[in-house]
């Protein structure tokens, strides 16, 4: 009985039985420097590769960058998705052949100035069907800059060691940056390390990934090996700098970090053992 | 008088054989191309952390000393570099699902990206019903699940994944050439799960990287 039930119990999932799509476009990112009020024109060239001619549709999305550095797109996220659109919604490219289209901007005479980031989709459309489908699409990146006064700003949200120095003296940090200015920046970084004298025993660039867009956060996870950098225990000191930005602006933070090796602590812990046994051996005689 | 003709060609000659003396703003350290906007013809031009398409005759962004300049309009940077998607079916059948296995279904994407900044392949968009995305990283047997798996040498991910829009899949930083990621649709019920069919319509989607 209960196998007949399961016999009731199903689940079709199936995407249309439609040919491999390929499909190519170029360029694949561009950036604009426009006047507000200005109108410009960028080119988008699609080769279908298919054996079938094609209809490609094509959209403007806004893009957003991830704590990765990832591109992400999304309708709605970014007002100059309004200022961006293609001259023909639609268009029909041969098997093998290759097609330009426009993409109209019209910045309006108002426009901030800053950059502003867009993705200029193609995507071939399918027959239509009750089955679904898995479809594709290529996104050409577009950054428009418009005119005026744009500002550098980045800033360390977060730095902080996720543990302390160990045995094999790695250390791991927990670093959030966020990018407060108008346009994007691209960075460079190092962690040097201070004993308690406030000498310097360590320094390394660290990798800061790609372009930081206005407006986004970057996490990261640097870490550094001292190796032979330190060998004493106490106090220390990390201090990340960052330079960005055209501008060469710097910024740095500071975190405190420990460090007791194994044979410090054994050392430690005999010394108090010592210490107690003595006090308690001096308090046994004052009685007697 | 000869002499001084002379002189004046070679300086000349010279001038034209070491342009770039009288390049745009180019500077050290942290080396600094906007527009080295004298170049002949749109090439690419690389430091250790920038690069950009040169273009003949735009004017450059203004430079300053503070953390705020001037972006001047009329610039005109493109990356005329290739990308391109190809699937190997469209099709993904997961037929009719029981409580005792994982129903899989397997698409191969393959891209290829040429601009410097290498690719990344994401789910674009999501419409249409399913069952219940998977959470613990595994589609298992008599659970309703449902999910992704890639793999490839460029795969963002080993566990199954539950299928949303903005899911990476696989990326590079580098140009690539037929990057093969390998993606496993895998769909499972349980006792419980309610009768009916279910479709989807998944976008994957490829971009080159900021």
């Amino acid at each position: 009985m209960k196998s007949r039930l399961y016999l009731f119990i199903f689940f079709i999932f199936f995407l249309t039985a439609l040919p491999a799509r390929a499909f190519e476009i170029s360029p694949v990112k561009g950036l604009l420097t426009i006047d507000p009020g200005a109108n410009q024109t960028v080119i988008v060239k699609i080769k279908n590769s298919e054996k079938n001619n094609l209809d490609f549709k094509l959209i403007v999305f806004g893009m957003r960058q991830d704590e990765n550095g990832k591109p992400v797109f999304e309708r709605g996220i970014d007002m100059a998705e309004s200022w961006v659109y293609p001259e023909n919604s639609l268009i029909n490219i041969k098997s093998g052949e290759t097609k330009s289209v426009n993409f109209i901007i019209k910045i309006p005479s108002d426009a901030v100035a800053g950059s502003y980031y867009l993705g200029l989709a193609v995507e071939p459309i399918f027959e239509k069907s009750d089955q679904s489908s898995v479809a594709t699409r290529l996104i050409s990146l577009l950054t428009l800059e418009t005119k005026g006064l744009v500002r550098e700003s980045v800033i360390v949200e977060k730095f902080k060691s996720l543990s302390g120095v160990g045995e094999d003296k790695k250390i791991k940090f927990d670093l959030n940056l966020k990018n407060n200015g108008t346009i994007e920046v691209l960075l460079q970084g190092k962690i040097a390390v201070r004993n308690w004298r406030g000498e310097e025993i360590f320094s390394e660039p660290i990798i800061l990934g790609n372009k930081l867009l206005a407006g986004s956060k970057r996490v990261l996870r640097p870490e550094i090996i001292l190796k032979n950098n330190i060998s004493l225990p106490g106090l220390y000191s990390a201090q990340v700098k960052i330079n960005y930005g055209r501008t060469n602006q710097v910024i740095s933070a500071i975190d405190y970090i420990w460090y007791f090796p194994k044979w410090s602590r054994i050392v430690f812990g005999s010394g108090a053992l010592l210490i107690f046994f003595l006090i308690f051996w001096r308090m046994k005689r004052s009685r007697s | 008088m000869r002499r001084v003709s002379f002189l004046i060609t070679i300086l000349l000659l010279g001038s034209l054989a070491f342009p770039s003396a009288s390049w745009g703003l180019m500077s050290s350290t942290n080396y600094t191309i906007f527009a080295d906007s004298v170049d002949s013809g749109g090439v690419l031009s690389v430091s250790g952390t920038y690069s950009l398409q040169d273009t003949v005759g735009e004017s450059p962004v203004g430079s300053s000393t503070s953390s705020v300049y001037e972006v001047i309009g009329g610039y005109q940077a493109m990356d005329w570099s290739v990308l391109v998607i190809d699937i190997n079916t469209s099709t993904i059948n997961l037929g009719t699902l029981n409580t005792s296995e994982v129903a899989t279904s397997a698409v191969v994407a393959i891209v290829t990206a040429d601009a410097s900044s290498g690719y990344v392949l994401s789910i674009g968009s999501v419409s249409g019903s399913s069952l219940t995305a998977v959470s613990d990283g595994t589609v298992s047997a008599g659970s309703e699940e449902y999910g992704i798996a890639a793999s490839g040498i460029d795969a963002a991910f080993s566990t199954d994944q539950g299928i949303v829009a903005g899911l990476n899949l696989s990326s590079s930083s580098t140009p690539v050439t037929n990057a093969q990621t390998n993606l496993t649709f895998k769909a499972a019920i349980s006792g419980s799960s309610s009768a009916g069919s279910r479709s989807q319509t998944v976008t994957l989607m490829a971009s080159t990287n900021i």
